[in-house]
Formats: C-alpha cells, structure tokens, sequence
C-alpha cells in the first residue's frame, strides 16, 4: 500500500473539482447564447403586423388594393365617436374588438406624415378633410389617432405602413406592447 | 503515476466538454449580428413601406411621372448628365423622389429606385433611376409594374406633359427601348431597395 500509490486521494479531488467546473461552467453559458433568440417579444412582433395590415388592406382600404384608404373611413374611424357610417368595421365597437386585440395587449395607432427636414407632424382632420398639421399638435379639429395612449416608459414593438389619404402621403405607426 | 492519470483524466474531459461547445457556436454561427425575428421584423416594416409608398405614388401620378420624366433633346433624365439622380436636390426634382424622402429620410434608411425591363431579345436590363448607394446585406425591395403605352406623353422637367409621346421621342430608347408593336410600348418594373443607413 505504500510507495508507489503516491498522493492518490488529493490528485483524485483536483481531477473530480476541475471536471465539475467545466461542466458547471458549460451548463451556465449554453442558455445565454439562446437568449436573444428565445426570450425576444414574439407575440408583438407578429400581433403588430397582423393590426397593421387589418387596418390598411381590410378596415380603411378604399375598395382598390394597396395602400390607398378611404377617406370617410378613416375619418370614422379615428373620430371617436360611434356613428356607423357603413365601412368595414362597427364604428360602436372599442378599438381593441375593432382590429381584433385580445385582453392583456395593448395597441396604439396613429398617422403622421412630414418632409425630411421638419420631422414627422401629426395628421389632422376636421370631420371632412384630412391634412398635415405644421406642428406638433392639431390646432383644429382632432389627430388621427386611435387605442391606448403609449406609456411614458417601458419597451413596445413598432409597425409601420406607408398609406395615401385625401392626397397626403401618410405613415401609420402602429404601436403595441 | 496512478495519481496523475486522475488529474489528467480529468482535465482530458474538461478539453473534450469545452471543445463540444466551442465546435457548436463555431458551426451554428449565433452572433449578435445574426438573423432574427427582431432583424426580420425591421426588414418587413420597411419592405412594407416601400410597398405603400409604390402605392401611393401609384395612386396620384407619381409613379407615371417619374418613368416617364425623360428630356427628349439632350437624351437624359431632367437636370442629370444620365445615370440617374444622386443628390437630395436632385431626388427632390421628381414627386416619386420627394414622397420617398419623406418617408425614409428622417428614419435613416436610405433608398435606391430602378428600372427594370424587357429588350426585344428577352433579355432583362436594369437602369439606375435614382441611386444612392450600394444596399446592405440587409436590404428589402418593393416593386410594381407600370405599363408604357406608345401615346402616353413625355413630362417636361416642371412635371407638365409635353407633346412628344414616347413613341416619338427620339432618345427614349436611352432609358426604355420599345419592346411589343401593338401599340403597348414596353412594361417598366419600378424596384425600389431600402436599407438601415
């Protein structure tokens, strides 16, 4: 038993300790690379599309296919109040049953139009017409607007749709979180 | 000797576990830079808006002008020496340009317009309408087509139309050649590619 077995029992506990920190180690790092992949805001990311597209080709489109919307329509259905007016959608009806949005999501669409210099400003109507404003805020009439307003803080997935309104060239974002 | 070999054993199978992983992230290739549905997701917006944009210029004229904004005397584009518009000026010049400007510009994506159409032989030519630069790896395009009769009219550099119909320019071709006799004079594929600056 003595001589050649040399120091056998502390070799053997720095093998065991260095073989288990490796596999400690790989354990801990293999689900990190995954992460971005996994944990990624999903529902949102195709929700926000499918609302977009449920607005621009189905509840606003003016009969032709494409971008352009009817006028009356989105007029309707950004004015808040519940006068049906015979487009696709039930002008009574809340903004979460009109584009379909189920409970615990939350959604915010709204139409801004601008040149490259000035920044996106608001689009306005005032029940008749449609048309850009020249500031931030609608002077007259109401922005066209719709859903929740979007919380101050906190992350939420943009859609964006490039439509033609009443001759003006319009970006409706659709916000949703 | 017996002593050592568990040390070595083990850092053995510490070098064999670490070289798996190693040999996983080198053929998977997961970057940050990777695709994903949050990179996808951007791609899609802005074909989707390119797409409206088409639409729209569609839908008022735009799209029309701008195939057709041809100086007929001196064979080129209005106001460029030929190879298309580059500056913002220049982009501005057109109503196709200025919506997409608007659109694009203030959100950093840059965006480049071509022509694309059939020659007698079948063979498929691309022309730079507006160009800006060389798209990225992850560019999107939008595209639609418009068709070119023999009396549509040529648009002076104001935009108005002129009296020289496409048929009868002399230059033209320069830009898009006749292609069918029966009075369609060619179908021009308006492509337009956006990219993330």
């Amino acid at each position: 038993m003595t001589g050649n077995r040399g120091q056998t029992t502390i070799d053997f506990a720095i093998g065991t300790s260095v073989f288990l920190i490796t596999v400690a180690f790989v354990v801990a790092f293999v689900p990190g690379i995954f992460q971005p992949f996994a944990d990624g805001p999903q529902e949102e990311l195709a929700g926000v599309d499918r609302i977009a597209d449920t607005l621009v080709y189905d509840l606003l489109d003016d009969g032709d296919s494409g971008a352009p919307l009817d006028r009356e329509c989105t007029i309707a259905f950004f004015d808040g109040d519940s006068t049906d007016t015979g487009c696709a959608f039930d002008d009574g009806d809340s903004f979460a049953s009109q584009v379909g949005l189920s409970a615990g999501h939350h959604a915010n669409v709204t139409l801004v139009a601008g040149d490259s210099g000035g920044g996106p400003h608001p689009v306005c109507s005032d029940g008749t017409r449609i048309t850009v404003s020249a500031t931030d805020e609608c002077t007259s009439g109401f922005a066209l607007d719709a859903g929740e307003p979007v919380p101050p803080d906190g992350a939420s997935v943009i859609g964006r749709r490039v439509v033609y309104v009443d001759g003006t060239t319009a970006t409706v974002i659709v916000r949703m979180w | 000797m017996r002593a050592q070999a568990h040390t070595l054993e083990a850092i053995a199978a510490g070098i064999v576990v670490l070289a798996s992983v190693v040999f996983a992230l080198q053929v998977t290739a997961v970057t940050p830079l990777s695709a994903s549905t949050a990179s996808q997701h951007i791609e899609n917006q802005q074909q989707a808006s390119a797409a409206g944009v088409l639409d729209a210029a569609r839908e008022n004229g735009a799209l029309d002008t701008a195939v057709r904004y041809w100086d007929d005397t001196n064979g080129t584009l209005h106001g460029t020496s030929g190879g298309g518009y580059t500056t913002d000026t220049e982009v501005n010049r057109t109503t196709l340009g200025r919506m997409l400007l608007d659109t694009f510009e203030a959100r950093g994506v840059a965006f480049n317009v071509y022509f694309t159409y059939t020659t007698d032989t079948g063979s498929i030519v691309r022309t730079r309408f507006i160009y800006r630069g060389e798209p990225s790896d992850n560019a999107a395009t939008a595209a639609t087509t418009v068709a070119l009769y023999d009396d549509d009219p040529l648009y002076a550099a104001d935009g108005a139309p002129t009296n020289t119909t496409v048929n009868e320019s002399t230059s033209y071709d320069a830009l898009i050649p006749r292609q069918s006799s029966s009075g369609l004079y060619n179908v021009v594929r308006v492509e337009v590619v956006v990219w993330r600056m």
